[in-house]
């Protein structure tokens, strides 16, 4: 039974639906219950809870920017929420389901074209459909020495991936790498942002800010907008890309090792940097994590204080795992590279149990065949392999992630250890308390670390439920301590933004202000990232 | 109860209580035979579980074009899926792994493709479960293919050569069979077949 936008009759909505069929063609226009479960959210956190499950009532897929224009100017007129999606394949993260249930999904997997590449300036501008596939099989093609900066899957889109301030080992952040969007608005107006306001614009991707308020942002994590076009600056194929790994028996040097790979980075020598403690990980039972069943680790992790540094040193030098570690990824040209590594040497020999480990080299251009399976993402070769880790998912499973960015700090790892073990101990989890183990923090921002954890959803509705309650407290606690989640699965949206709730939640009033401006009729989206039109706000859970 | 994959991956399944034997005969001539063979771009198996190499030795015997794959099918998809669903190649039919499966199935929406039927099979105790989602049709032949052989890896590929695909609303009932094959994988294999007929999620004009 498909579930219809609330407060609009069967009648308008059909009403609506043809209207829309005139646009895009019935080939393109999906309302049958078949065809709209197929935007279900194939990880929803809500499995076996169809009250609760986010659901489309039907979705379409234009071709075009004026497409969409007209579509949005349709569900204006009949008051119908949109729910945009790229190629809708972000999973864990909601996929094609909308955030807010009788939504329209609007699929913008047929404006696949990549626009340009120009090499000499070093940038493309591609819609929306366009995968990293899509990406990395047209620079083969035409011969462009760009790597895609691709997360793994590589099945989703650059342009959703960046909206959603998704990362990849190429170059950590790809929202940095955004330069101009093409926008169509809530009313169907068209915009364009940064140097593209200027109608006969040659830098529309040479210069990000343009004149006035820098506006790309706003259409981030948002719903202001439908992003149509977006113009990325690319990276080059370097010679030579390289990582290096240092190790430590000692748990005191992880301060000193954390320390200096963050200063690395902040010569810029670094591209992303990422700091654990294989020992007290060596348990965890997370996605791609091999873990290992070391009763005296599980038995120290649950110790009051979590054990003292010389127990967990005694541990690792049994198991013959690293206490500390830091792990550095640098590319450009060969004589740089092989500098830096010898910098960094000498950096981390001040250290003084500290081992330094130069990882295998890979020298472009690249035969793809000859590369690693679980390095050809951070190469910028996309894949599909990353399936392969999900052990503790099981093969009909789903997953969410609590995605918290604490500082690249000791201290604040320990702590953010300390404080959202103890969340879960106080629940009773022991199964979730055992896949948290010890989490080490990934580097992908240049200021900060994520702890990435995945929450498991299982066919058993009772553990699920008390699992999103065990999520919300975790954003809650980790809020308390400065701490707060930089993405997350819809269902979690205003749990996350309630988080961000300086001066009487500024942020969100304010996002709602301009919500409001942009969005009169609250067509785009309504909730994502917590912000509600002014008609549903009641609905915040 | 459908898992949440299962929902999504198999469309509108829903729960089929099947109160009579299942009676239709075995189909299977060899002419038949070639016809579903003619049908199928290719067929999947996994050299690494011998159950799918059963399943792909009958295959072969039957005339299908086999081709062997693992968990990571980037470049099975890149280099063989892709370009045959872009020139309008029609269905595939496999013994996988989960996660080669379900790269495969979402991959081949973009192309217009549905799953015609799918089965997962595991072992249970000492027996094999396989817990499928298909059409009434597929699931009577299914039933009396499980039921008639001891070799389920060869009854599913007879199974894929005896229905022609088709595709719509999927039901659901699972079959016990005794272990007959060794099943050294600790994960569940998948057979399926995945056809056209379908519009949405669909990428190209």
């Amino acid at each position: 039974m498909i579930k219809l936008p609330a407060g609009i009759s069967a009648r308008k909505f059909r009403t609506a639906l043809e209207q829309f069929r005139a646009v895009v063609g019935s080939e393109h226009l999906y309302d049958s219950e078949e065809d709209v479960a197929m935007y279900r959210d194939a990880y929803t956190p809500f499995h076996g809870e169809p009250d609760k499950e986010l659901l489309a009532s039907a979705a379409l897929a234009p071709e075009s920017t004026a497409q969409v224009q007209e579509i949005v100017r349709i569900a204006n007129r009949h008051r119908i929420p949109l729910y945009a999606v790229s190629t809708g394949r972000n999973l864990g993260y909601g996929g094609s389901a909308p955030s807010y249930s009788g939504s329209v999904v609007v699929d913008l997997r047929r404006m696949n074209k990549v626009l340009e590449v120009n090499d000499q300036a070093g940038y493309c501008v591609v819609e929306p459909g366009v995968s990293f596939f899509d990406l990395y099989r047209y620079f083969e093609e035409h011969r462009h020495s760009f790597m895609v900066a691709t997360p793994e899957p590589g099945w989703g889109s650059p342009i959703g991936n960046a909206l959603e301030r998704g990362v990849s080992g190429v170059r950590g952040e790809n929202f940095a790498a955004v330069c101009g969007m093409e926008v169509v608005l809530g009313t169907g107006e068209l915009l364009r942002t940064g140097m593209g306001a200027v109608p006969t614009a040659k830098l529309w991707q040479g210069y990000r800010y343009g004149f006035g308020p820098y506006l790309d942002g706003l259409f981030s994590q948002s719903n202001f907008g439908i992003v149509t076009k977006m113009g990325f600056w690319l990276v080059r194929k370097p010679e030579v890309r390289q990582s290096f790994l240092v190790t430590s028996p000692r748990s005191d040097d992880f301060a000193a090792l954390i320390d200096t790979i963050q200063g690395l980075r902040d010569e810029g020598l670094i591209i992303t940097s990422g700091a654990g403690m294989p020992i007290r990980s060596s348990t965890n039972r997370a996605v791609g994590n091999p873990y290992r069943d070391f009763p005296e680790v599980i038995a120290l992790l649950a110790k009051p204080g979590g054990g003292s540094s010389s127990e967990w040193d005694q541990v690792a030098r049994d198991r013959k795992l690293p206490a500390a570690q830091a792990l550095g990824v640098l590319q450009g040209p060969a004589k740089v590279v092989a500098a830096t590594i010898e910098h960094a040497r000498e950096r981390f020999a001040k250290i003084g149990a500290a081992s330094f480990v130069e990882l295998p080299a890979f020298r472009f251009p690249l035969d793809p065949d000859a590369v690693p399976e679980n390095q050809k993402t951070g190469l910028g070769i996309p894949q599909l392999w990353g399936f392969n880790r999900l052990t503790l998912q099981g093969p009909n499973n789903g997953h969410y992630y609590f995605s918290p960015n604490i500082a690249a700090q000791a201290d604040d790892i320990h702590r953010a250890n300390a404080v959202l073990r103890k969340v879960i101990a106080d629940t009773g989890d022991e199964a979730m308390l055992l896949q948290w183990g010890w989490q080490g923090g990934v580097g992908f921002s240049p200021k900060c670390y994520t702890i990435l954890m995945d929450f498991v959803v299982y066919p058993d509705v009772a553990l699920n439920q008390r699992r999103r309650e065990l999520f919300k407290r975790m954003v809650q606690a980790a809020a308390e301590n400065g701490w707060a989640e930089y993405r997350g699965a819809p269902a979690f949206h205003d749990t996350i933004m309630d988080a961000y709730s300086f001066n009487d939640h500024a942020l969100r009033r304010f996002s709602e202000t301009i919500k409001d401006a942009v969005d009169p009729n609250g067509i785009l989206s309504p909730g994502r990232s917590g912000i509600w039109p002014k008609h549903l706000r009641g609905k915040r859970s | 109860m459908a898992t949440r994959r299962e929902f999504t991956q198999w469309g509108m399944a829903s729960t089929l209580v099947l109160t009579a034997a299942p009676t239709i005969a075995a189909a299977g001539t060899s002419r038949a035979a070639r016809r579903s063979a003619a049908a199928f771009h290719t067929v999947l198996f996994d050299p690494r579980f011998e159950p799918s190499r059963r399943f792909a030795a009958e295959m072969q015997r039957l005339g299908a074009p086999v081709q062997a794959c693992d968990a990571n099918v980037t470049d099975l998809w890149n280099c063989e899926l892709r370009p045959a669903w872009d020139a309008g190649a029609a269905a595939i039919a496999g013994m996988t792994v989960f996660a080669a499966y379900f790269a495969i199935e979402m991959m081949a929406r973009d192309a217009g493709l549905r799953v015609a039927w799918r089965a997962d099979h595991r072992r249970v105790d000492n027996q094999m479960a396989h817990r499928f989602a298909a059409g009434r049709g597929t699931l009577l032949h299914a039933g009396r293919l499980l039921t008639a052989r001891g070799d389920w890896p060869a009854a599913m590929a007879r199974l894929v050569m005896t229905v022609p695909p088709r595709i719509g609303p999927l039901l659901q009932r699972e079959f016990p069979t005794p272990r007959t094959a060794a099943f050294t994988a600790p994960e569940t294999l998948v057979s399926f077949v995945l056809a056209r007929g379908d519009r949405s999620g669909r990428r190209t004009a």
